[in-house]
């Protein structure tokens, strides 16, 4: 399947070119030729649009007060500087932006209705200023005399306008294409859905909604300009709150989260107004309720439906990669597997100094009045299995959340290799080496069980975001070594189902085993899981067992959390308990089996089973 | 309050503080029914209005995906806008009432009595909502539905009908409003959008989940637009009052009288 896809792509494209050289000369009605033009430059701003909304999950509502910008921008250039079209498109493309960014920074750091919120705000900011500032925008009147376009002596005609528009979105297509299928794109896709389980895998979440904003800014800046200079007159009406409406009504007909279904909502939207000019005064209530219906029977939009349309008549399409070696119980992981990134080399030995791989000193952590962690000190040892227990809400869960970043300690300090790692943002520390995994597992639902595991391996990915858009030769090489060895991860910790099934579709078990293996994608020194064994089966947690010891050989300690005594017991070196947040007993299994202590909290009942 | 019992918030309300005022108008001056029945009958149809949008436009939706309950509201809001402009013209009408033939002058500044009004009715509004919030059965079983559903279901509470209520309520409280702002603003079929989106606004800025935050920041809101609208012009006044709830949520993501939800 992807063999074939790769040798397709070349022709697709070609057909597509030649597709736009001669459309002009199919359709001479100038009507559908405008139409279509509008209909591409709407599409890049679409496009940008669904990067944002479609993966990393943020509803902006302001889109087309960026638009404007471009528009306005490539516009005045013109008008009031002179400016050629080309070096206009390229300032008023940064002007937006560089908006976007912006106002990246305030609206980032909040999600859903508040990031919709300060959208709705940016876009009537925006759609005032043009009403408010006659100096330069001649206010309600609007900008007219916009010139035509031209570079030195050459007069861009429609036509060939029309092939700079198509050509520039055949770009946008391929690039936003390349830039999904990317490390970004599944960044992006993996803050949408667990904002938690990304930054635990090291992404800085901030970071990849900023860059998706700035992304679909920089396209609807873009598809201002040309806006501009094929409409030739702007004002403030055409970029109104029902514009950023209309571009989000789009993208979720088209499939949110799909690369073509921006493309296909737009050609079939903005044909729409033109359709509901037959019902005249009543259009409005047709257009609201055709959103209703959409939003009813169609939410995963038309290139979604299809999408999961083949795949029920076409599994393999898409389920097609089976390719696990079975029957080994020890699973060797490869050389190239441990040395990317330079972290785990086995036999390394990971500690320098005091013999403590992560040392805590003193938390404490308080939720108003209830205090979960109280002046916990401990230490982890390199290469050791070490279990935490205690009775429900002693703090367990508390402190690997203090851990890996995700609460900040209301007192004490916490040393990771003799560094301070406390206060950190769970990206942070996730990179400097330490892996987790969640009572509730955190996958991405909507990515392949393989996908899963490669955005694990994100902090030790080479290439950037201009390899990224251009598809090199080295990045696609470097992202076909991360998914061999995710397929490896996968191998490692005894996964044996489908690697391009959706995550959400699995059984309980195998999200278990996902995410042990996306975690060891980011090849920590220290592996933090939270009840890896709660509810999985009798067989499940012997798999379990055999799995943490085949951990311990490569190097990476890890800090249990379980209730299930027997595992508990065969596997730690050390265990330490915990009632109402204080350390009550410390020590090997021996010693805290018979510890007096533990067995009045906790242990007692099943020390006299066991 | 429809955010806290819900977690969802209605585009439409700004479309129905437009019926209230487009009813009003049609009631009492078209049909001369008195004002307090015209008022009564607004109050009835907002009811019934709000249980519908709900049912209609955020049931289907809630905790599914944010984009569906926004988009759903917004398109109940343009059916509603369209309705009221086939039925109502779109045209901006006036809505005299005894309140504002004369203003009275304070200090100079001639203000009309129904301005005077309105804050009065919003206040009792807000303490008729506290004591409902805090003092009565009902009240309490809403704010168990928005501290966590679930669980004040298998109290036997109906989370549902309390969802819902709570939307019927909200829309009559819209209806109330746009009533008593028509005479000063006029009645058109548009007015709806932008004073949905300030609501929102104001609801954000005051902490989505509080309504005394809401109506102190509702207050503010609207004196510094007086000010600012006085002073420069009316796009000047939706340009810093909107950079105004950038900056806030800059500030403070949460509103300034909102908590932080934990994040779970």
């Amino acid at each position: 399947m992807n063999f074939s896809k790769k040798n397709l792509n070349p022709f697709l494209y070609l057909a597509i070119l030649v597709l736009i050289f001669v459309y002009p000369f199919i359709v001479k009605n100038p009507f559908f030729f405008w139409e279509t033009m509008l209909i591409c430059i709407i599409g890049m701003v679409t496009m940008g649009l669904n990067v944002l909304t479609g993966y990393t999950g943020l509803i902006s509502l302001g889109q087309a007060g960026l638009y404007a910008v471009g528009a306005y921008t490539g516009a005045l250039l013109g008008v009031k500087l002179g400016m050629s079209f080309f070096p206009a498109l390229i300032l008023s493309t940064l002007f937006a932006a560089g908006i976007g960014a912006l106002l990246a920074y305030p609206t980032i750091r909040v999600s859903g209705v508040y990031f919709a919120m300060v959208t709705i705000a940016f876009g009537l900011v925006i759609e005032n200023i043009l009403i408010e500032w006659h100096g330069l925008t001649k206010g309600p009147v609007g900008i007219d005399g916009i010139p035509p376009v031209q570079i030195g002596s050459f007069k861009f005609k429609e036509q060939h306008y029309f092939y700079l528009i198509a050509l520039s979105l055949f770009a946008c297509i391929i690039l936003t294409k390349n830039l999904i299928q990317s490390k970004y794109g599944r960044s992006f896709k993996a803050v949408g859905v667990s904002q938690i389980g990304a930054e635990t895998s090291g992404i800085n979440a901030l970071a990849m909604r900023s860059l998706a904003f700035i992304f679909s800014a920089a396209w609807a800046g873009a598809a201002g300009h040309y806006f501009a200079y094929l409409n030739l007159y702007l004002s403030p009406e055409i970029f109104q709150f029902d514009t950023s409406i209309l571009f989000l009504v789009i993208i979720i007909f088209g499939g949110l989260g799909t690369i073509l279904g921006p493309i296909v909502g737009t050609g079939i939207l903005v044909i729409l107004p033109e359709i509901l000019q037959r019902f005249a005064n009543y259009r409005l209530i047709v257009y609201g309720g055709l959103i209703l219906i959409l939003l009813y029977f169609m939410p995963m939009g038309l290139v979604g439906w299809l999408n999961q349309f083949l795949r029920r008549i076409r599994p393999n399409l898409f389920t097609a990669r089976d390719d696990f070696i079975e029957g080994k119980t020890e699973i060797k992981l490869s050389e190239a597997l441990l040395i990317r990134g330079g972290l785990t080399i086995p036999g390394e030995s990971k500690v320098a100094g005091n013999g403590f791989l992560l040392e805590s000193k003193g938390i404490t952590k308080r939720f108003g009045g209830l205090v979960a962690v109280d002046g916990l000190s401990m230490g982890i040892k390199p290469n050791t299995i070490h279990a935490l227990i205690g009775p429900n809400g002693a703090g367990k869960t508390t402190l690997i959340n203090i851990i890996s970043g995700i609460y900040q300690p209301t007192e004490g300090e916490i040393y990771f290799r003799r560094e301070k790692v406390d206060n950190l943002s769970p990206s942070v520390i996730s990179r400097k080496g330490i892996g987790r995994t969640f009572q509730t597992t955190q996958l991405f639902g909507d990515m392949t069980v393989c996908e899963n595991v490669m955005t694990g391996f994100y902090p030790h990915i080479h290439y950037g975001l201009i390899r990224s858009f251009l598809q090199t030769y080295s990045m696609r090489k470097e992202e076909n070594e991360i998914r061999e060895q995710a397929l490896e991860l996968l191998n490692f910790v005894g996964y044996k189902g489908k690697s391009e099934e959706l995550a959400r579709n699995l059984p309980f078990g195998h999200l278990r085993l996902v995410e042990i293996a996306r975690a060891l994608a980011l090849n920590p020194y220290l592996l933090l899981m939270d009840e890896p064994a709660a509810g999985l089966t009798g067989k499940e947690i012997k798999d379990l067992d055999n799995l943490l010891n085949n951990i311990r050989k490569y190097n990476i300690s890890v800090l249990l959390i379980e209730h299930h005594v027997d595992l508990v017991m065969s596997l730690s070196d050390t265990i330490t308990v915990l009632d109402y947040g204080r350390k009550i007993s410390e020590g090997d299994p021996e010693t805290v089996r018979n510890d007096p202590a533990v067995i009045r909290a906790y242990l007692g009942s099943s020390v006299q089973k066991g | 309050m429809m955010w806290a019992t819900s977690g969802t918030v209605n585009f439409a309300q700004g479309d129905s503080v437009m019926i209230g005022a487009v009813l009003g108008v049609t009631f009492c001056l078209d049909k001369g029914v008195p004002v307090w029945l015209g008022l009564i009958a607004i109050i009835i149809i907002c009811y019934f209005l709000g249980m519908g949008i709900e049912r209609v436009a955020i049931r289907p939706f809630r905790g599914v995906s944010d984009i569906g309950w926004m988009l759903s509201t917004i398109a109940i809001g343009i059916i509603f806008r369209n309705i009221a402009m086939v039925t109502f013209g779109t045209y901006e009408r006036p809505f005299p009432t005894i309140l504002v033939q004369k203003p009275i002058y304070i200090a100079g500044a001639g203000i009309y009595p129904q301005e005077i009004l309105i804050p009065i009715v919003s206040l009792a509004l807000m303490i008729g909502i506290e004591i409902f919030y805090n003092r009565t059965k009902f009240g309490s079983a809403l704010r168990a539905v928005s501290y966590n559903r679930e669980a004040a279901g298998l109290m036997g509470i109906n989370a549902n009908f309390m969802i819902a209520f709570s939307y019927a309520l909200a829309t009559s409280i819209a209806g109330i409003a746009g009533f008593i702002v028509a005479p000063v603003i006029l009645a058109s079929s548009h007015m709806g959008l932008l004073i949905g989106l300030k609501g929102f606004a104001v609801a954000i800025i005051g902490g989505i989940n509080s309504p005394r935050g809401t109506i102190v920041a509702g207050f503010v809101y609207g004196v510094l637009e007086k000010f600012i609208a006085g002073y420069f012009s009316t796009a000047a006044r939706e340009i810093t009052t909107f950079s105004l709830v950038i900056l806030i949520l800059l500030i403070s993501p949460w509103g300034i009288f909102g908590k932080k939800r934990k994040e779970t």
